[in-house]
């Protein structure tokens, strides 16, 4: 009567397949979660980013005497507001989408901010209008 | 259990009733129009759409009625007692609670203005115009020179008279007398302008024998300081074609 010693090669190959199609599942469970995760990060960072744009201009409209689109894409506001000794001043406000679509400029002052949608919308383009 | 059927059904019209009543509200009342605009932001199709108010549009202003302060309606009927005693000496021994703080006395004197009308920098001067009877009240915003112009035309007893006062509220008199005083009895004495304590002969013209008329376009000028107020007031017989008006850039 002979003991055995060894597996078998069969039995090998078929833990080794099993192992490889669980390390596999496992992958792809991770990297699905990654994803969901990362579009999620980017749906937040771009409400964020609208929210924080739409609430500049929602006070720039709320001051406005005049809104007019000079081009497409490009609006001027001209807006009131006060200087340092609470007196009325007028002042134009300027929104822009950029050409790439995925950035608004904001003109102020001769001061430029920009609000970069480029990666919270995933390289996507944004669509942005104000209809005065 | 046995009554709540007749219950429900009567809750149910009820609310069917107001339901109709609302419905029939809203669509036969016509709603203001308020001016917004529209905001559109999101990616692809995926657009959110914001609604945002706007001021009012330019020119208009604003409800008189509804802005002005009100006043007590007079009730007819009525008999008004006079001031208690314990009042007066409650306002002696203080009189704080009886005057008006500086923040009230130094209101704008364009509570009822435009936007245009605001934003009309000091240095254009403003004509503020009393016509008629009444009184106005105007508080410099700055130093600076104001050109009061009267005439006063009556048939019975009128008065223009223009006070100034300090930023504290008292009256700056001279000679004992207001800044500018005008008082006629009728339609045809001689009664002058006295601007200063100074009587102004050429306010009144004679035109004919024993027949004095109000001069018409006279005026004095003043230099005003910050913070003090100039009041006009027309009352009496005065003619609605009467008037004083204080031109000035610190209005």
């Amino acid at each position: 009567m002979s003991a055995r010693k060894a597996f078998t090669t069969v039995e090998l190959i078929t833990v080794a397949a099993l192992l490889c199609g669980a390390i596999a599942l496992w992958y792809y469970v991770l990297m699905q979660a990654r994803m969901q995760s990362g579009d999620i990060e980017d749906e937040q960072s771009f409400h964020a980013l609208s929210a924080s744009l739409v609430g500049e201009l929602r006070r720039d409209i709320r001051s406005s005497l005049s809104i007019s689109s000079s081009a497409p894409g490009k609006w001027e506001i001209d807006t009131v507001s006060t200087d340092r000794e609470c007196l009325p001043i007028r002042e134009t406000v300027i929104y822009e989408l950029s050409q790439d679509r995925l950035k608004v400029r904001v003109t102020r002052k001769e001061k430029t901010k920009t609000y970069d949608f480029s990666k919270a919308s995933d390289g996507k383009e944004i669509s942005f209008n104000i209809i005065p | 259990m046995i009554f709540q059927k007749p219950l429900m059904e009567k809750k149910s019209a009820s609310i069917s009733f107001l339901s109709l009543f609302l419905a029939l509200h809203a669509t036969l009342m016509p709603l203001p129009t308020l001016k917004a605009v529209q905001i559109e932001i999101g990616i692809d199709s995926a657009v959110t759409t914001f609604n945002v108010e706007q001021l009012n549009a330019s020119g208009t202003s604003p409800e008189q009625q509804a802005s002005e302060q009100t006043t007590p309606a007079a009730v007819p009927g009525t008999t008004v007692a006079p001031v208690s005693e314990p009042a007066d000496e409650l306002s002696q021994r203080n009189p704080h609670i009886f005057t008006r703080p500086h923040a009230v006395e130094s209101v704008s004197t364009r509570p009822n203005a435009t936007v245009e009308q605001v934003l009309q920098r000091q240095g254009t001067p403003q004509t503020q115009t009393l016509g008629g009877k009444g009184s106005k009240e105007l508080v410099a915003l700055a130093d600076g020179e104001v050109s009061l112009e009267v005439y006063l035309y009556t048939y019975s007893p009128a008065d223009i008279v223009v006070r100034l006062y300090d930023e504290d509220g008292n009256e700056i008199r001279f000679d004992g007398q207001p800044l500018l005083s005008w008082r006629r009895v009728d339609g045809s004495s001689y009664a002058p302008v006295s601007f200063k304590g100074a009587v102004d002969s050429s306010s009144m013209f004679e035109e004919s024998p024993g027949d004095y008329s109000p001069t018409p376009g006279i005026s004095y000028k003043i230099d005003v300081k910050k913070g003090q107020k100039v009041v006009l007031t027309t009352s009496g017989g005065a003619e609605p074609r009467s008037y004083v008006k204080a031109t000035s850039t610190v209005f």
